[in-house]
Order: C-alpha cells, then structure tokens, then sequence
C-alpha cells in the first residue's frame, strides 16, 4: 500500500517529496513523478478537467469584463465554486507533512490531500435535482466513485465493480501479466527459484494500468462471453480475450454480486475447464 | 495420421487464423476442441517435467520456512512460467511440444488448476473481499499435491 512507504523495516522505497515531485529511491535508482494537482488524474473527459476548463473560461471572462470595465463576473457561479485555489496547494512543505500525519498517496488519484478532487456528479438535464438537494449521479464506465471503487460497463452492457482493495489484490497477483513492470524486492527469506515470484508494487499509476487491461477485457468485442461459470463455487460471469489470453471474473450471485473476483491470464487447463464445465477455480 | 501429424496441422492453421485476426473456436469449433485436448496434455507433461520446482515449494511451505502469502506468489509464478513457456512454443510451433504430447496425466493437470484458483485467491489480509481461500486450504492443497508428484 501507498500508506505503508516509509514504515520502519518495510521493503517499499524510500519516498521523498520536493518541490510538486516525488523522488523514490529503489534499489535501481531513483524515480522521480510529478506530484498530481486538483483533478489531473481524472480522465480528461471527466468532470475535474471540466470544472478546471469552466474556471479557466471564468476567469478568462472575469478579465475580459474588468478590462472593459464590467464589473459583473459573466462566470458561471458552478465553474467558480471549483476554480483551483493555487495558493493553497503549492504549499509543499507542510502539504507534506499534512500528507504523512495522514497518511495520504500523492500518486493516489485524487485521494490525497495534495491531489483531492472529490467526484461530482455529472448534471443531468432531465433531473436538476431540488434546491438545495442532491441532483441524481451518472456513473460512467471507468470513472472512480467517492469510495474508489470503480464501475466497468462491458461491451454487452454488463456492469461491474472494481474496488480499491480488489485492485490492489489483483495488482499485486497479477500486474506483471498486466504490462505492470514495477516488481518488489524478492524477500530475503525466498530461495532464488527458476520461476522466480513476482509482487507488483502497488501505487496508482500501477493499478491504473491494471484497471485499463481489465477494461480493455471487458470492452473487447472480440472477448468471449461465459454466462453461469461457478467462481470458486460461487455464480459469475466470465469475459475472456482470446488475444491477450487473459479474463475477467465477476460474481453475479452472493455477496459480492457484481464484483470483479478474478483477473488473470488463464492456462489451457483452465480454458478447458470453463468451457466444458463453467467453472473457475 | 498420427497424434503428432495432427496436432502440428492444427496448431499451425490456429496461428495462420490469429495472423488474420480470426480464430479457430470461431472457424471451426471441432478442431479448436481437439487442438485445445493437445494442448491441455503436452501443458500437463510440461508441468511435470518440472515437478521438483512444485516439490520444493511444498514441502518448504509445509515445514513453516515459507508463509501462506510467499507459496501463492511462488506456485503462481512456476505455474504462469510454464504457461508462459508453452504460449512461446505455440506461437513457434516448436517441433519440442512433440515430446510432450506423449502420455496424459490429466489429474495432475486439474489439481494444479485447482491450487492455482486458490493461490489466486487468497491475501492475508482478511478486509480483501475477493480473498476466498486461507491458509488452512493452502496447506492441505500442498499436502496433497506432494503426495501426489512422489507417487508418480
């Protein structure tokens, strides 16, 4: 976990914060990442880069009117609500400190104290919702909810759930069968093997990667589709790309109903398997 | 023709469909059947062949040198790496497969799948939702997949 960097005896990088950069210290030398701001990591079509172009419109019309000597704003009161305060967030120093004591990823999506761009809802014409009262959401595919969870529309219309602590199992399994490049340490207890394990790292621009390969499965049209497969015993559904080799899990019944359980690549036995008898072990 | 004629024409119609972006189980379902029963033997035998890799794991694991967590990561990663070795030989249509598609051991091959699932599934942190195994299964699975490798 991002959370865990920095702990005494962990095996994670050393993580060091300047400026609106990220140095990580790994036994390969050092990375460096940009720092992500108020809704960089929202997908460009999102409603951060949204907001953030209304503001800058906002602010555009703001000078224009003053320089014409209007002093009505003509911005939309929504895109000022959301225009980025800079100066509080160029603070790296104490944002950092802010950051430790709470244990925030700066490379979490949105979800650190230097990176937060809390979702909204996408407005929907036909309920403007009350005054003063919630307008209803509209969840499109591959955008993270308020809980970092994330909702998938396969290309059949079939929806499903990725949840943080999901992603972060499967990015960890299996990230490297992924076009995850970023393995941890082996640990010092392991014997060297011929296949040697392999723990991806786990930060967001891994499990970002991770999450577009699942959603590439998922939205491949050419991905075969198996109804009623039993998932470890348990009703699902499974969508397999032929191409990559690799599929995607999703209970249908149970508890996790909806869930993403499984993504992996698959072996011949296990094809066999789904195929003849609709199940994943 | 022989098994091993027949598994080469197939595999090698299989890659001439992918190149143009078509497949086999589309094309002609028997056949991707048949080529699919070939494949999941000479997997089976590749596996075995390295069985002391799987022996090792297990009996380290069994003996509490290893943790729950680093036999998932390790089973996996022996079990994907044969898989990863035979997609190779797919796709070069290695005439090395033909030693493999001798005898069958398909029990071998469905206990391996089953160890996998559950190597899969499992994290020793018990908030994961999609964690559906524990260490107990873990263990018996090891138990059971030594026996079964010094039997044969």
């Amino acid at each position: 976990m991002i959370a865990d960097f920095n702990q005494e005896g962990s095996t994670q990088p050393e993580r060091v914060l300047e400026g609106s950069k990220i140095t990580l210290d790994t036994p390969s030398g050092q990375i460096t990442l940009r720092l992500p701001r108020g809704g960089e990591w929202q997908p460009k079509s999102g409603p951060g880069p949204r907001a953030k172009a209304d503001a800058r419109k906002a602010a555009a019309n703001r000078a224009r009117n003053s320089k014409a000597g209007n002093s009505q704003s003509g911005g939309s009161p929504f895109a000022e609500a959301w225009t980025p305060n800079h100066s509080n967030r160029l603070r790296p120093a104490a944002a950092n400190r802010l950051a430790q004591q709470f244990q925030t990823g700066p490379v979490e999506g949105g979800n650190g104290l230097f990176g937060r761009f809390s979702a909204r809802p996408t407005p929907d014409p036909s309920n403007p919702g009350c005054a003063g009262g919630p307008r209803s959401i509209t969840v499109l595919s591959g955008q993270r909810n308020s809980d970092s969870s994330t909702n998938l529309t396969a290309y059949d219309g079939f929806e499903a759930k990725l949840t943080d602590k999901s992603e972060n199992h499967l990015t960890s399994k299996h990230g490297h069968k992924f076009g995850v490049d970023d393995p941890l340490p082996r640990n010092p207890n392991q014997k060297p093997t011929k296949f040697e394990q392999t723990r991806t790292r786990l930060n967001n621009e891994n499990k970002a990667k991770v999450r577009e390969e699942i959603k590439s499965i998922l939205s491949n049209t050419k991905s075969d589709v198996y109804t009623d497969v039993s998932i470890r015993g348990i009703q699902g559904r499974v969508y397999h790309c032929k191409d990559t080799n690799r599929l995607v899990g999703i209970h249908t019944e149970g508890k996790f109903a909806g869930q993403i359980m499984k993504a992996q690549p698959i072996s011949e036995r296990q094809l066999e398997f789904l195929r003849e008898l609709n199940i994943l072990d | 023709m022989n098994d091993q004629q027949n598994f080469f024409k197939l595999l090698k119609y299989s890659n001439e469909l992918k190149r143009n972006n078509k497949y086999l189980d589309k094309e002609d379902p028997e056949a991707f059947d048949t080529l699919l029963k070939f494949l999941v033997r000479i997997e089976d035998n590749l596996h075995y062949s390295e069985k002391q890799e799987y022996i090792e794991l297990a009996k380290d694991f069994l003996a509490d040198q290893i943790t729950a967590d680093d036999f998932s990561y390790s089973f996996m990663a022996i079990y994907e790496g044969i898989g990863e070795k035979l997609g190779q030989m797919k796709i070069k249509e290695s005439l090395e497969l033909a030693n493999f598609l001798k005898s069958s051991r398909p029990e071998l091959g469905k206990l391996l799948a089953r160890i996998y699932g559950s190597c899969d599934s499992y994290s020793p942190d018990p908030e994961v939702e999609i964690a559906m195994s524990d260490e107990k299964e873990l263990k018996d699975y090891a138990q059971i997949l030594l026996f079964k490798l010094q039997e044969e």
